[in-house]
């Protein structure tokens, strides 16, 4: 290990040409919420930027943080040795240093530091209420210049704090609407708000105090009063800028604390509505899943049972309009209803066979046909003469296929059938035993029937 | 009021929109001038409220009017319960389908009821892609087809919801009512239990 000292400049020049650990160390240090470094840190960072250094620079590098230079040139003030190893404290203005080489490591007030402050100038306020108010008085002058060194820091501290929710906030306009990081953005804006953007803002505020305590204006308006009262009017000067300057940063964090509220109404609002809609789809889930069990009766959703939940009571049926009818007994009445019926029926008249008067009709050709035919099967089964018969059908094709010569078809069969059938001179019995009959090359089964011969008695 | 003052053509339009399962919402969609406007309907039935609540009285209908969104609808007397709760039924789930992709995508439900955000054409094709909603609206129709297009003609054939163009929806007052319905409850049920 290198025995080589540097004094504090030098010291402070190779930290500062090495600005990542520190800045690194101070970081990790504000996450964790702490205020130490952890001196095991602090070497693991010295050793990985020394891989890439020529042997002097890293010796330099070394040897400028080594524990014992720290020390002896003022930059480490303390150590402390903790159970998960030492813990170093630098001095405040060396951190400060580099809080200010890097906006976004200033760290954010808190009601805490706050009070602390005011605390102090009331201190401070109370060893002048008692002093001598003469400028030779050197006791009187060290404590003007905290009061002043007091409020410059405060001023300054404020002015960086208000900036930087200033940048938080614009940030919070392009916030994605990711649903699944909501919560947490929401959980750490809100934690913001409370902790570091509230006190601020009631810390400007002169209508709020802390706890019995004058505020901030108070104390400044009590400190003014006893400079003027002793003459002191270049100092009461002072104090009186100090209190717009004090004043006019109202006015940025009240905006500022708008726009989160803003921000964090809206996304408690966005969270709320996601909740409700995964609370109640997953309802609609669960009766549908009742549905896939095993049940079949259960096939469709169960509107009541989801209604139920909802408590959204809306019925909206489609009923049937009452059907209207239109009765008339005027001649434009009936002239209507005839060409209405006259259009139908011309439309229709292809579909169904219907007896047309004009006789050059087709339709009417195969009608007179199927007549003509009709009858004289007609004719041929009254030439027909039996007694009884086991099985009428066969009877009827038998006697059709001699007699009838052109084109014997079955439904010259059914048409005798139906014939003997109403004939109120036979009587026909239907069995349930089957046999079949060819005609042509179709083979048909017919349930057999017998029929008698009615004896009639004449009266 | 004077129910004199009433036209008789306006009330048969009225009975017309009810009769079709539709209800009458404040204000509807004019395709012309692409805006809400005040609807004719709803005005004189507000106006003559007493008149028209007797009215269908008379027809066996309540003429019953719902604060929240702004809109009429008939029910009958007595209530049927099953019928006339299936057509609701059907209504409710499928807003709270739309309702569950809409917060899931990250948007203000606020903005489903706004004329020119609302439903676009790539919602409709994610919405026709996810399976378990496609499943959930076969079994609310009992197995007879009908895809994300009929739902939406539903919703759209009783004023539950506007048509803008072709592929582009935005939800009515009557739609909005039930959707922030929902959030409400589930607000009060967590007050509760905290």
């Amino acid at each position: 290990m290198s025995e080589k000292r540097f004094n504090t400049l030098e010291t402070v020049k190779i930290l500062l040409e090495y600005p990542e650990i520190m800045l690194q160390a101070i970081q990790k240090m504000d996450s964790k919420g702490e205020h130490f470094i952890a001196e095991s840190d602090l070497i693991s960072k010295t050793l990985s930027l020394k891989d890439g250094l020529k042997i002097e620079e890293a010796t330099r590098l070394e040897s400028a943080f080594s524990k014992p230079n720290l020390f002896q040139s003022n930059v480490l003030v303390d150590e402390e040795k903790g159970e998960h190893g030492i813990r170093l404290i630098f001095h405040e203005t060396i951190i400060n240093l580099f809080r200010l080489c890097d906006a976004s490591l200033h760290r954010k007030i808190t009601n805490a530091e706050l009070v602390s402050h005011l605390k102090g100038l009331q201190d401070t306020y109370q060893q002048l209420e008692h002093s001598s108010f003469l400028d030779s008085d050197l006791i009187f002058v060290d404590w003007v210049n905290i009061l002043k060194t007091q409020l410059s820091n405060l001023v300054g501290l404020l002015r960086i704090n208000i900036k930087r929710m200033q940048d938080i906030s614009v940030e919070l306009k392009d916030i994605s609407n990711n649903v699944n990081d909501r919560q947490m953005l929401f959980d750490k804006i809100s934690s913001l708000f409370e902790r570091h953007i509230r006190p601020i803002l009631d810390f400007l505020n002169p209508k709020i105090r802390i706890k019995e305590f004058p505020n901030l204006f108070e104390t400044l308006d009590s400190i003014k009063q006893k400079f003027d009262a002793n003459d002191k009017i270049e100092l009461a000067y002072q104090i009186h800028q100090f209190s717009i300057t004090f004043g006019n940063m109202y006015q940025p964090i009240y905006q500022v604390a708008d726009e989160v509220r803003h921000f964090l109404n809206k996304t408690r609002e966005s969270i709320l509505q996601y909740n409700a809609m995964e609370y109640y789809y997953q309802q609609l889930i669960k009766e549908y899943e009742t549905t896939q069990e095993r049940s079949l009766k259960k096939k469709w959703l169960d509107g009541n049972a989801f209604l139920n939940k909802t408590n959204f009571k809306l019925e909206l049926k489609q009923y049937n309009r009452p059907k209207s009818y239109y009765f008339d007994n005027s001649p434009s009445y009936f002239s209507n209803f005839f060409e209405e019926f006259e259009q139908r029926f011309n439309r229709n008249q292809y579909r169904y066979n219907t007896i047309v008067v004009d006789e050059q009709e087709i339709i009417l050709n195969r009608i007179k046909e199927k007549i003509q035919r009709l009858n004289h099967i007609h004719k041929l089964l009254d030439n027909l003469a039996f007694d009884r018969t086991d099985d009428l059908i066969k009877l009827l094709h038998n006697y059709l296929l001699e007699n009838l010569i052109d084109n014997y078809n079955f439904s010259d069969l059914l048409t005798a059938l139906f014939y003997i059938s109403r004939q109120t001179t036979y009587k026909v019995t239907t069995t349930n035993n089957f046999r079949f009959v060819q005609i042509g090359n179709q083979i048909y089964t017919y349930r057999c029937r017998y029929a008698n011969l009615i004896e009639v008695y004449a009266i | 009021m004077n129910s004199d003052n009433i036209q008789e053509s306006d009330s048969a339009d009225i009975y017309r929109q009810f009769i079709l399962g539709k209800v009458i919402v404040k204000q509807t969609y004019n395709e012309n001038t692409n805006k809400l406007e005040e609807c004719p309907l709803y005005t004189i039935l507000f106006n003559n409220l007493n008149h028209f609540k007797r009215f269908y009285r008379h027809l066996g209908f309540v003429l019953e009017f719902h604060d929240e969104g702004e809109f009429f609808y008939i029910t009958e007397q007595p209530n049927d319960l099953n019928e006339a709760n299936e057509n609701a039924f059907k209504v409710q789930v499928i807003l709270l389908l739309i309702g569950e992709y809409f917060s899931s995508s990250g948007r203000d439900l606020e903005l489903l009821c706004e004329i020119n955000a609302g439903l676009d054409e790539y919602d409709i094709t994610m919405l026709s892609s996810n399976s378990k909603y496609v499943e959930i609206l076969r079994t609310l129709n009992k197995g007879k087809g009908g895809g994300w297009k009929e739902a939406l003609d539903y919703l759209i054939k009783r004023n539950f919801a506007f048509r803008t163009s072709v592929n582009s929806i935005f939800l009515s007052s009557a739609g909005k009512a039930f959707i922030f319905h929902l959030v409400q409850e589930y607000a009060q049920k967590n007050n509760e239990n905290m």
